[in-house]
C-alpha cells in the first residue's frame, strides 16, 4: 500500500512537472504558422523601395508585429479600443533572417500592462522560429492606449 | 575588420509619405486600421488627419539601414520610438551616425526628421554586421 502510494506520488509529481513546463512554454497567443511567400515579400519590399530578392528586415511587421497587434486588439480580457491605440515603440532582434518559402512559427506573450499617468502602456513580445526550429526574430511591441 | 568608424555620418534618402504610399503599405502589411486610411475616423480619434503607419516609417528606415549594412541579411537589430504621428504629405529624411564599432558589429543612431526638422522617430538605432 505504501509502495502504491509512493508510485502515485511519483506520477503526480512527474505529471505536475510536465503540465507546469507545458504551461510555461505555451504563449498567450499562438504559436501560429506564417508562410514566407516570395510574392508577398516582393510586394512588401517594392512598397518600401527595397530589393525584393532578400526579405526586408521589417517584413517582421507582417510576421511578428501584425499578429501581435491583431491578437492584442481581439483579446477581450485586454479590452483595447483600437481607435485610441497608438504604436509607441518597436524593437526587432534577428538571430537569422527568414528564408523565402519557409514557414515560420510565431508565439506572442504579454509582458506588462500598466498605467503611466493617463496612458495605458501594454508591452508584448513575439518569438519567431524558422521551419527548422532555429531562432529567427524576437519582437518587442509597446502599445499606448490614450 | 570593417570600414566603419565611430562618428561617421551615413547618408540616407528622403521619402514623401503620400496617400498612395500609405494605402499601399496597408495592403502589403495587412494593417488596415482606419486611422491610417479614413480621414473622418482619424479626425474622430483626435488626430490631425490620416497618419502614416509607424511601421511604414520604420520600414523605410529598414531599407536605408539595409543599404548601410550591405544587405538586409546583415541587420541584427532595429529599434525606435514613434515620437509623433506623421501626417500625409510630410517628407521624411533618413540619416545615421556610427556610435560604436565592436569587431564586425556596427551600432548606428538613426535620425528620421520631417517638416521643420522635427524628429518622427525617437531613440532609433540599428545594429548590423559590417
Amino acid at each position: 500500500m505504501a509502495r502504491l502510494g509512493a508510485t502515485f506520488l511519483w506520477w503526480f509529481r512527474v505529471y505536475g512537472w510536465m503540465a507546469g513546463s507545458m504551461n510555461s512554454r505555451s504563449p498567450r497567443y499562438g504559436p501560429v504558422s506564417f508562410p514566407v511567400e516570395a510574392e508577398h515579400v516582393a510586394r512588401f519590399a517594392g512598397c518600401l523601395g527595397a530589393d525584393g530578392s532578400a526579405v526586408p528586415p521589417t517584413f517582421a511587421a507582417v510576421y511578428a508585429f501584425q499578429y501581435t497587434m491583431d491578437q492584442a486588439v481581439a483579446d477581450r480580457e485586454l479590452g483595447i479600443d483600437a481607435l485610441r491605440m497608438l504604436h509607441g515603440e518597436q524593437e526587432f532582434t534577428w538571430a537569422d533572417q527568414p528564408r523565402i518559402g519557409e514557414t515560420l512559427s510565431v508565439g506572442v506573450d504579454l509582458v506588462s500592462d500598466e498605467m503611466r499617468g493617463t496612458l495605458r502602456v501594454i508591452t508584448l513580445v513575439a518569438d519567431v522560429a524558422g521551419a527548422d526550429g532555429r531562432a529567427v526574430c524576437a519582437s518587442r511591441t509597446v502599445l499606448v492606449v490614450r | 575588420m570593417n570600414a566603419y568608424v565611430v562618428g561617421q555620418v551615413l547618408p540616407g534618402a528622403a521619402v514623401t509619405v503620400t496617400s498612395e504610399l500609405v494605402d499601399r503599405y496597408a495592403d502589403v502589411s495587412g494593417d488596415h486600421n482606419p486611422i491610417h486610411l479614413d480621414e473622418n475616423v482619424a479626425a474622430r480619434a483626435g488626430l490631425p488627419g490620416r497618419i502614416a503607419h509607424g511601421m511604414l516609417t520604420m520600414g523605410l528606415l529598414g531599407t536605408t539601414a539595409s543599404g548601410w549594412a550591405g544587405g538586409a541579411g546583415n541587420i541584427v537589430s532595429l529599434r525606435c520610438r514613434f515620437s509623433r504621428p506623421v501626417p500625409l504629405g510630410e517628407e521624411l529624411s533618413f540619416s545615421g551616425r556610427v556610435v560604436e564599432v565592436d569587431g564586425d558589429r556596427v551600432t548606428v543612431e538613426a535620425e528620421v526628421v520631417g517638416r521643420g526638422g522635427e524628429p518622427a522617430l525617437g531613440r532609433a538605432a540599428v545594429v548590423f554586421l559590417g
